[in-house]
């Protein structure tokens, strides 16, 4: 009822329009791209050529026309499994971590903390070719070992994003199960690692992510076995040399980005509360 | 009696079993961590170091040639103090607009009532597109003449709007702006922060007849700082190591003044296209080297602003 | 001309293939596994995995498996640990020289001149031969190649009273001043020809410069011109004239804005929006692949048929004489430094440069000229086009063929096209102080110098 008065103000309906016209102001902005690219999926290639906004005739062929030529089902499998033995990986082998860094204090904290922060910070071309190398001596290159198992050793983001999460548990119901008689294990199993629930789905689609886009981990370590090519080779595939066919290669993208719009949904909740790091 | 049980204080009068225990415990926990930072980021890292003092392209051993990758680079290479002044001037301006851009929405957001879930998903969406799309969509939409972006400005009255990717002089004003497309995560990440603020202080702050604006900066910003500073140095690195941006864009639309040439490109030009590694594991510690002078500047005012009473580590 | 070596994608990678290679000796016909990396991909691939399986059916003892969408920056760590592959495909002719110099790609005379040999004079036309060695030495053969000449819009050009397409490029003034329309609000509806560095991917650019007036890219002993020879100001002068006189009205700022802006709204190279073909621009430089990508009238999508002709692209007054020629150069491919089975390697290699049906597929799929004399005769005593002909008449002409590159590959193009980019922006440095001709010299002179540093650099 209040609310209704205060609408009639003429000063608080220039603020109501002026809010929600830049609210629909950002919301075009931000959609537009993606308008186009699923508009673009749905064009004749002639049309895609010239840069129109509405086709003509919306069709699904392109899908099939992919489909068909292409082994997309192969790819988006392929990229369905490394993402989720990446998660796997991560999640387990940064929780850890990030709870000997949260839940305790011990001497050398600070420095194991510096030592990930300056990971984060070394320029990924540094360590590219010595890396390179060494998968190539362990014989991992063609294979999807290079892109699957440095998860399962811990991912420093996520460890940071987990810590700030663990730390902000109250002591106390440590304390409690500890009191109660359960080991260090068990409370860190049993107690623990089931509030963090939240935050453990919020960093498993960050990591699903991150693997799903990964383009140059594949470029660098499978491209030469196709057998072994994860869906963002294939898109590259598609678009050949000079991305002739525009309508196919927005397409593929489209299929690229459903399954992490889906899964966003899915754990949007968990996302959208994801913990906030108060200071690093 | 309690206090005999927790662990967070230091246990003097433990038996050294007890501390062998929890020093085994806590070494096991980060073992992965200790493994990976070892194998995937230690040994790499020194041996790019020693990389950087050899000539090496990769059919041959690498040869000690000492400091000649570090003299060529300051004193005979053009095109890094071009990847130099472009890559600060990007670090420079895209973050600060990055972050303010992010704080924008993430108050637009918060005050949008019901339509808050759909258009924090509306902004989160584009950072799942892939890098060839978005640059693409781009590349369209910021083109001068047939792009929407310039057809909004000529319709608001600007008649000579900036020509984007096909001018030097804006063209990294268009990187900025894509960047500033894919701030949908730190939206996430500061709602959530601004959520953790508890609701009195809104009615303090109206009791108190703060307007909108003094409370943004007066009580809100203050309290999400610390997450505004863990954002800040993040994007700060992540941007010093721009790349794939510039990359597609130049690969639609030609660059020849190199007005996209960042450290990160050189660093790739130098290894995969002249074949120069050694000279590109310098160019990346160079990169380096003023990464860790931005974040070191960074931490360093950390004090001056960020308001924390958490922990401080 | 030179199709873009760069993948779309960013590849920051390196890719490894196990060539379990054998010791195979040179004239055996034993076992070998060899592989083949190279760029095609999808149904662009089909006529080199084809040619692959015929290979394989006439050397059964030969195994070969290949790679796709392998650009050349792949296979670098590959041969650092001798695990790369034995052949590789270059889109270009810009890296011959640096693998040649280094040793990449292996020399191949000794294939060449033994029993299994092939006489290189007999089988590639000199032009496409001209730049698969360095220094006398052949360490590549060509895999398909292109040319590039000047597409012209008969029904424009006759409009504008023109019965034959311009030879100088003081003729391309000419012709573009009375061909250029402009709009009520002054910018460009219809343009004669584009002096412009990265219109579309075939253009006017350093290359160009050198080709069309002859200027040279390195002294005998490996210095760049750039500063030297007085041929570049003068094409980079005649590119400022050029934008002043037939897109200003004679004001070079007014001159260069409105090309930009045109520039910019250019329809997309590939497809029927591309400028010839909408009848927006009326002469333009191109390679043969123009002629497969011409589209037929559609009124449903508006797009109107196109009358074109083809002829060598103009070049400077003072090179006349000389006219008919044009840049040639395409894919081609060598013996890689790692390979542990060359001499099988050099069957396949020598295969798929001399095969007629890989030659005749390739050319109908893509688009792009066979690279062996045979192919090319076929076409020309064929039934196909005049277009085509014209075109393999380029091809033919004694003096056409790619520049003299250097061994630190096209960055001296990368260089080089900075100043004509600034010039046709207009953002010359130093030009209100110095005045252009002064600007644009010291210009030249700092450019070469940096050429100068990076081939020092280079130097082993």
């Amino acid at each position: 009822m209040r609310n209704r008065i205060k609408l009639l103000n003429s000063r608080s309906l220039f603020t109501w329009v002026n809010k929600y016209s830049l609210i629909i102001f950002v919301g075009i902005t931000f959609v537009f791209p993606i308008y186009f690219i699923c508009s673009t999926a749905l064009m004749s290639r002639d049309q895609s050529l010239l840069h129109a906004l509405l086709p003509v005739e919306t069709s699904l062929g392109n899908f099939q026309l992919i489909f068909n030529n292409f082994p997309i089902a192969h790819w988006i499998f392929m990229s369905f499994a490394v993402s989720i033995l990446c998660v796997i990986g991560g999640v387990l082998t940064s929780f850890f971590p990030a709870y000997a860094l949260s839940r305790f204090q011990w001497r050398g904290r600070g420095f194991v903390l510096a030592m990930i922060v300056i990971s984060i910070m070394v320029p990924s071309q540094v360590v590219l070719i010595p890396l390179y190398s060494k998968f190539v001596q362990l014989g991992w290159v063609p294979s999807l070992k290079p892109l699957i198992v440095p998860y399962f050793l811990s991912d420093a983001l996520t460890i940071f994003v987990l810590r700030q999460f663990l730390l902000n548990i109250p002591e106390n119901i440590s304390n409690a199960a500890r009191i109660d008689g359960a080991t260090e294990i068990g409370v860190m199993f049993k107690i623990i690692m089931p509030i963090c629930a939240p935050a453990i789905y919020a960093v498993s689609f960050l990591i699903f992510l991150e693997s799903w886009s990964d383009l140059y981990g594949p470029l660098l370590y499978t491209v030469t076995d196709e057998n072994l090519w994860t869906l963002p080779l294939g898109i590259v595939s598609i678009a050949g040399l000079h991305n002739v066919n525009p309508n196919l290669t927005m397409a593929a993208s489209a299929l690229f980005m459903l399954p992490v719009i889906i899964l966003f949904f899915l754990t949007q909740k968990y996302v959208i509360s994801i913990i906030t790091p108060h200071d690093l | 009696m309690l206090e005999r049980f927790q662990f967070s204080n230091p246990f003097w009068t433990s038996k050294k079993w007890i501390r062998l225990k929890r020093f085994l415990f806590l070494f096991l926990l980060l073992s992965p961590w200790v493994l990976g930072w070892l194998l995937l980021f230690g040994y790499p890292t020194l041996n790019s170091l020693y990389i950087s003092f050899t000539k090496f392209d990769i059919t041959t051993k690498p040869v000690w040639v000492g400091f000649a990758n570090y003299k060529f680079m300051f004193t005979q290479d053009p095109l890094f103090w071009i990847a130099v002044k472009n890559t600060l001037w990007i670090v420079i301006i895209g973050v600060p607009v990055q972050i303010v851009t992010a704080l924008l929405i993430t108050f637009l957001v918060s005050k949008s009532g019901r339509l808050r879930h759909v258009l924090q998903t509306v902004v989160l969406i584009p950072s799942f597109v892939p890098v060839v799309a978005g640059a693409m969509v781009f590349t369209y939409i910021l083109n001068p003449i047939y792009g929407p972006v310039n057809a909004f400005l000529r319709l608001i009255g600007f008649s000579n709007p900036p020509m984007w990717f096909y001018d030097p002089q804006s063209s990294k004003w268009g990187l900025v702006f894509f960047g500033a497309w894919g701030v949908g995560t730190s939206i996430v990440i500061y709602s959530a922060a601004l959520m953790r603020i508890p609701r009195q202080i809104d009615w303090l702050a109206q009791i108190d007849g703060l307007t909108e604006w003094r409370k943004a900066v007066r009580i809100t910003f203050p309290l999400i700082s610390p997450v505004i500073f863990y954002t800040l140095v993040v994007e700060t690195i992540q941007q010093f190591q721009i790349f794939a941006k510039s990359y597609v864009v130049t690969a639609q639309v030609p660059d020849p003044e190199n007005s996209m040439y960042f450290l990160a490109t050189d660093v790739y030009n130098s290894g995969f296209k002249d074949f120069h590694f050694g000279y590109a594991a310098a160019l990346g510690w160079a990169l380096t080297i003023l990464t860790g002078i931005f974040v070191a500047l960074i931490f360093s005012t950390q004090r001056m602003w960020v308001f924390s009473n958490a922990k401080q580590d | 001309m030179k199709r873009k070596s760069i993948a779309v994608i960013a590849a920051i990678s390196m890719v490894v293939l196990s060539a379990c290679g054998s010791h195979s000796s040179s004239q055996s016909n034993e076992k070998a596994n060899i592989s083949i990396w190279y760029v095609w991909s999808g149904p662009s691939a089909k006529f080199i995995k084809d040619a692959i399986s015929r290979f394989e059916q006439v050397n059964p003892g030969i195994q070969v498996t290949e790679s796709e969408n392998t650009t050349v920056d792949k296979f670098l760590a590959a041969i650092n640990s001798g695990k790369g592959p034995d052949i590789s495909v270059d889109m270009g002719l810009d890296n011959v020289a640096r693998f040649c110099n280094s040793g990449m790609w292996l020399d191949l005379r000794q294939y060449l001149g033994s029993n299994d040999g092939i006489d290189l004079s007999k089988v590639f036309p000199a032009s496409v031969l001209k730049g698969t060695s360095y220094k006398g030495i052949p360490c590549s053969l060509p895999l398909l190649t292109d040319t590039s000449g000047l597409f012209y819009n008969k029904t424009l050009l006759t409009n504008a009273g023109f019965s034959s397409p311009p030879k100088t490029t003081d003729d391309l003034i000419t012709y573009s001043k009375k061909i250029t329309k402009f709009n009520s609000d002054g910018s460009i509806r219809v343009a004669g020809y584009v002096p412009w560095t990265g219109y579309y991917s075939v253009y006017w650019s350093s290359p160009y410069a050198s080709y069309m007036f002859g200027a040279p890219w390195y002294s005998s002993d490996g210095k760049s011109m750039l500063g030297t020879d007085t041929r570049w100001e003068q094409a980079l002068t005649w590119q400022k004239d050029f934008i002043a006189t037939v897109y200003g009205h004679g004001d070079y700022t007014k001159g260069s804005k409105a090309l930009a802006k045109f520039v910019a709204g250019a329809g997309d190279e590939w497809g029927c929006a591309q400028d010839l073909q909408a009848g927006r621009t009326a002469m333009i430089l191109d390679g043969e692949w123009r002629i497969g990508s011409v589209c037929p009238e559609n009124k449903a999508t508006k797009v109107s048929a196109l009358n074109y002709g083809i002829a060598p692209m103009p070049v400077a007054p003072a090179m006349s004489s000389d006219y008919g020629f044009g840049p040639v150069g395409g894919p081609v491919m060598g013996i890689t430094k790692s390979s542990k089975a060359p001499a099988a390697a050099w069957k396949l290699l020598k295969f798929l440069a001399t095969d007629k049906t890989l030659m005749e597929s390739g050319f109908k799929s893509l688009s792009q000229f066979p690279s062996t004399t045979a192919s090319l005769d076929d076409i020309s005593n064929g039934t196909s086009g005049s277009n085509w002909k014209e075109m393999i008449s380029i091809i033919d002409n004694k003096n056409s063929g790619w520049r003299s590159t250097s061994i630190i590959g096209n960055k001296d193009q990368s260089i080089a096209d900075g100043v004509f980019s600034e010039v046709q922006m207009n953002q010359l440095p130093n030009v209100t102080t110095m005045g252009f001709n002064a600007a644009l010299h010291a210009e030249l002179l700092k450019l070469a110098h940096q050429i100068d540093q990076y081939t020092l650099q280079d130097k082993h």
